[in-house]
């Protein structure tokens, strides 16, 4: 069984205005499948429908045509939410709350029973080197921290699958360790991470298979074993440049 | 539905550190300040002025704080997109609606208790002798509360902005003080169809007039289970409309 499967997933954005509705093809008949236990990154340029098509993954937007599959049963689905680790591109928290009082929060409704949860939270609080500001208002965190509380919730209630929103985006050369290392750790402990980028240098770095996209349409999916190293760069701007030239 | 008490804890938690609903508890204040300040002036009719005076800063404060904490609720979380950490989570929409909803009238409900509290501290200290009337006309600002701001929150999940909602909600509000009006222009109009429109207002808008114990001060005489049945049934009929607009709502 793949953790994902997406089957010819389309969304059409409509932007209602007062005479004609202006309609905006997000997502165009994407079609491909993730593993079980494998590091997956989602390439593709600004706008080109990474985010639409991880909010159809996870439930916050409705496909207009097509389908996804998470471990064989179709999204959305509230026993598959429960199996889902997701972090957002920039970690959504609410200012008003701690971290503790946040996590605490996002642990009881992934149904992390109260008696383990406050060792839970600890738990995942020292694997994001967060312990000692737990009851500081994230209003107060730096971006960093931020960062920090988003992968703490992400893997809070020990999901089987990640995804991960542009997690390499705005982070500094120590952030930006510390994030791959948090993914291979998950790797290792069997987990699947789906994740979106177009920092592709990091991606070719953990990925075993990367997909790339442009306006919301597959163009390739790489082993990365397959090709040279550091080359998938290099074919990362052939195919966008030739999709871009093919529809101009 | 275990996921709806996590839910009411953290909007009551979130807004009472909202600094919005400081100003207006604070303005609260103040307005039952002035009040004590009229009543002063008034010589013996003292205690009735900060009585009723009071009661309407409880009334238009609760019901003000009430608007603007519904509208925002779910707005406000769309907007940061906050909501998107809680919907990607095994959490039902409904009981994502039912635990804002719940949680904002526990916070709306702390706000008028300490009002009351502080106006009970004036009334007592100018020699206020306690009424039962007194609490029924607060329990009655619950209700109409309760109303609006079920209304506000279902009007807030139809449009994007804020200042729609409030200005629909308000309308609504003011509405909610005119419904017999209402039913005695459409029994006089001819046109049938502004007699139509006029018949179809009375009978969405929340009819205010059925919870309005202030206006009863005097005359205790009179059964609470209807306008608690007609709160419970219009704010029931309204939450349903919310989960059924939230639900098929993209973020």
């Amino acid at each position: 069984m793949n953790a994902i499967e997406i089957r010819n997933l389309t969304k059409i954005y409509i932007k209602k205005r007062l005479l004609k509705n202006k309609k905006f093809l997000a997502v165009d008949n994407l079609s491909f499948e993730v593993s079980k236990g494998e590091i997956f990154g989602f390439l593709g340029p600004n706008g080109s429908g990474k985010t639409t098509t991880i909010k159809m993954l996870l439930g916050l937007l409705f496909p207009t045509a097509g389908e996804s599959l998470i471990f064989g049963e179709k999204v959305p689905s509230l026993s598959i939410a429960s199996k889902i680790g997701y972090l957002p591109e920039i970690p959504y928290l609410y200012k008003y709350l701690t971290e503790k009082e946040i996590l605490s929060l996002y642990g009881l409704i992934s149904g992390i029973p109260r008696s383990v949860l406050s060792d839970r939270i600890e738990e995942v609080l020292t694997a994001v080197k967060l312990k000692t500001e737990k009851d500081m208002r994230l209003g107060e965190f730096s971006k960093g921290m931020l960062q920090r509380i988003g992968v703490a919730q992400a893997i809070l209630h020990k999901p089987e699958l990640l995804i991960l929103d542009e997690p390499f985006t705005g982070l500094d050369p120590i952030g930006l360790k510390d994030m791959r290392e948090v993914i291979l750790k998950l790797k290792a402990e069997g987990k699947t991470v789906f994740f979106s980028s177009h920092i592709i240098s990091e991606a070719e770095k953990i990925c075993s298979r990367v997909a790339i996209i442009d306006k919301g349409r597959l163009l390739r999916v790489v082993k990365i074993a397959e090709i040279k190293p550091n080359s998938l760069e290099d074919i990362f701007v052939d195919e966008v440049s030739r999709a871009e030239s093919a529809t101009a | 539905m275990s996921n709806i008490l996590p839910i009411i804890r953290y909007t009551v938690r979130e807004n009472i550190r909202h600094k919005i609903f400081y100003v207006l508890v604070i303005f609260a204040f103040a307005m039952i300040g002035a009040d004590l300040l009229f009543g002063v002036l008034a010589g013996d009719e003292q205690v009735r002025l900060l009585l009723d005076m009071g009661l309407v800063a409880i009334e238009i404060f609760g019901l003000l704080v009430a608007i603007f904490v519904s509208v925002s609720l779910i707005l406000e979380e769309i907007e940061a997109k906050t909501i998107y950490l809680l919907l990607s989570r095994p959490l039902k929409r409904t009981d994502y609606i039912l635990g804002r909803y719940f949680g904002m009238i526990l916070t709306v409900s702390i706000g008028v208790l300490v009002m009351v509290l502080v106006h009970l501290g004036f009334l007592y200290a100018i020699g206020w002798q306690s009424e039962t009337a007194y609490f029924y006309s607060i329990f009655g600002i619950l209700l109409k509360i309760i109303l609006i701001s079920t209304v506000a929150l279902f009007f807030s999940l139809f449009s994007t902005s804020a200042v729609t909602s409030i200005v629909f909600t308000i309308f609504f509000w003011i509405l909610g003080y005119l419904g017999t009006e209402l039913k005695f222009l459409s029994s006089k109009i001819g046109n049938i169809f502004i007699k139509a429109i006029l018949k179809f207002f009375f009978y969405i808008i929340p009819n205010f007039q059925y919870l309005n114990f202030r206006d009863r001060y005097e005359n205790l005489s009179y059964s609470i289970l209807v306008p608690v049945g007609y709160t419970l049934v219009y704010s029931t009929v309204c939450i349903i409309l919310c989960a059924m607009l939230f639900s098929k709502k993209e973020f």
